[in-house]
Formats: C-alpha cells, structure tokens, sequence
C-alpha cells in the first residue's frame, strides 16, 4: 500500500505520548513551533532533525518519510534505467560491477 | 487493538458548530484526528485538513436521511462539502447517523462517552481524548465531535483484529 502521507511525523509522536514541546526539547528546538511547522507539512526537517527524530521515535528516516522516500525512490530508480539504457556493454569487471548494481537499484 | 478492515486512505469528516472534526485512517490504522476552527468565510477548514491527510474516501454524514436532526445549515455545509470533495476526484460515502447510532445499540453501546470509550479501546492512541462523562449542567466538549466522526468512519468501513494484517503480509 503506497503511502498518502509525506511523513509520519505526527502519528508517530501521538503514539509515543510526547509532545510537541517534548521533541522541540529532544531536538534542541527552542520552540515547539518548528515542531509545529514540520508536522503540518509548512516546513521540512533538515538533515540533523530528521536522523534526531530517527533516534527518538525508533525508527528509519525512511519509515517516518514514508511517501517522500517512495517519491523519491521511484525516481532514482527511473534514473537508474536511462542510466542503464545508455551503458554499453560489461566488458570489463569494473563495468560488470556497475551493471549489477545500477541493475539492483531497479529491483 | 484493532485497525480499520479498508486499507485506503480513508477522511472522516463531521462538522460541528466549532468547526470540523476529523479522522483519518491509512493502511487500517489512525493516523491523525482532530479539530479544524473555519478560517473566514471560506473553506479554509477543509482546505487544511485535506492538504495534510490526502484521502481516496471520505465519509460524511448523509443529512438528507431518514431521521437526520441536523439543521438546515448544517445539511447545506455537508452537501458543501461532498461536491467539493467530488471535485476533487475522492470518492464520497454518506452515512446515516441513525444508523450509526442504531449500530452502537446493537453493541450495547448507548451514550457518546460509552462510544468513546469503545472506540479508544480498539484505537489505543485515542485514550487520552476519551471526555469526561458529561453532566446535565455541562457543555459537549470539542473532542467528542473526533469520536463522532470516528464512528462515521467504522460504521461503514468495520475493524479487525490488528494482527489479521501481520498474518496477511
């Protein structure tokens, strides 16, 4: 089931109980209004924040950016195949090695 | 603990003289739940709510049923409603509140504070907004607006056991 939602942000924090002032503190945050913010989808996290929002809910930036990692995805692996499309042939082990694994990212 | 038994990105959506509460449900489990204040005289409310849970369904209460006490307004804001999201290419389900209610007697469930207290024993997140049992003297309180809306959303689309979607997968 593809997921509708950017991330999970919200759910994720309801269901551990915290609040937003909680994960401004958790985050370093020196408001709960940026927490705010990245939970109605006006902002988004940057890098730190998201592998900080990693370490308190548990789980993997990809899992809490579920529908942006799947936007995301799709579109690296479309790359992936013109990427594939204009590789010539494996005649080499360094090549056969970048075939496999442009051929794994399509997976 | 239970999940929705529709695995689609399922609004619950009931206006209230506050504003517009709501539900929404993705991949069987509640995922956000809430009350919307209107902002002017526009559809701000349902803008914002629709901007942060992207739905394929909503579920609204049909007030031209049998037996419907909402008041003309209201019947207007909810055709309102169910145009707009039309047009926007959701897909629309109306439901009587009567039948709804007559769903929870059959359960043996009879008051808005005894609905609640069934609803957040199968959805655990909504404990903490579960209202007080309320007095003759006593306002509503916002929150059960959440619980109404909520019960929309299951009477039409049923639960199961949280477990039967690990056993699937």
């Amino acid at each position: 089931m593809p997921s509708k939602l950017i991330h999970y942000l919200r759910n994720e924090r309801r269901e551990t109980g915290l609040t937003q002032a909680d994960i401004a503190a958790l985050l370093g945050a020196p408001w709960k209004s940026k927490v705010s913010r990245y939970e109605r989808q006006e902002a988004l996290p940057p890098l730190e924040t998201a592998l900080g929002y990693e370490a308190v809910m548990r789980k993997p930036v990809s899992q809490l950016f579920a529908g942006m990692y799947a936007g995301v995805a799709q579109r690296v692996r479309e790359r992936a195949r013109d990427l594939l499309a204009r590789t010539g042939a494996a005649n080499t082990a360094l090549r056969a090695r970048r075939k496999r694994s442009l051929e794994r990212i399509l997976q | 603990m239970r999940s929705l038994a529709d695995q689609r990105a399922i609004l619950g959506i009931d206006p209230t003289k506050r504003g517009l509460a709501f539900v929404f449900f993705e991949g069987g489990r509640l995922l956000d739940w809430g009350t919307r204040r209107p902002r002017g005289k526009g559809f701000g409310a349902f803008e914002a709510i629709l901007n942060l849970c992207p739905a394929d369904v909503i579920v609204l209460e049909d007030a031209t049923a049998l037996g419907c006490e909402r008041r003309p307004k209201m019947g207007r804001l909810l055709a309102l409603l169910a145009r707009t999201a039309e047009a926007k290419g959701l897909v629309v389900v109306k439901v009587s509140r009567f039948d709804v209610r007559r769903g929870w007697t059959l359960r043996g469930v009879t008051r808005k504070h005894a609905v609640a207290t069934a609803i957040a024993e199968d959805f655990p997140v909504l404990e903490p907004s579960v209202p007080r049992p309320r007095k003759s003297y006593m306002d509503e309180e916002a929150r059960v607006q959440v619980f109404d809306s909520a019960s929309l959303v299951l009477h039409v689309f049923g639960t199961v056991a949280s477990d039967s979607f690990a056993a699937r997968a």
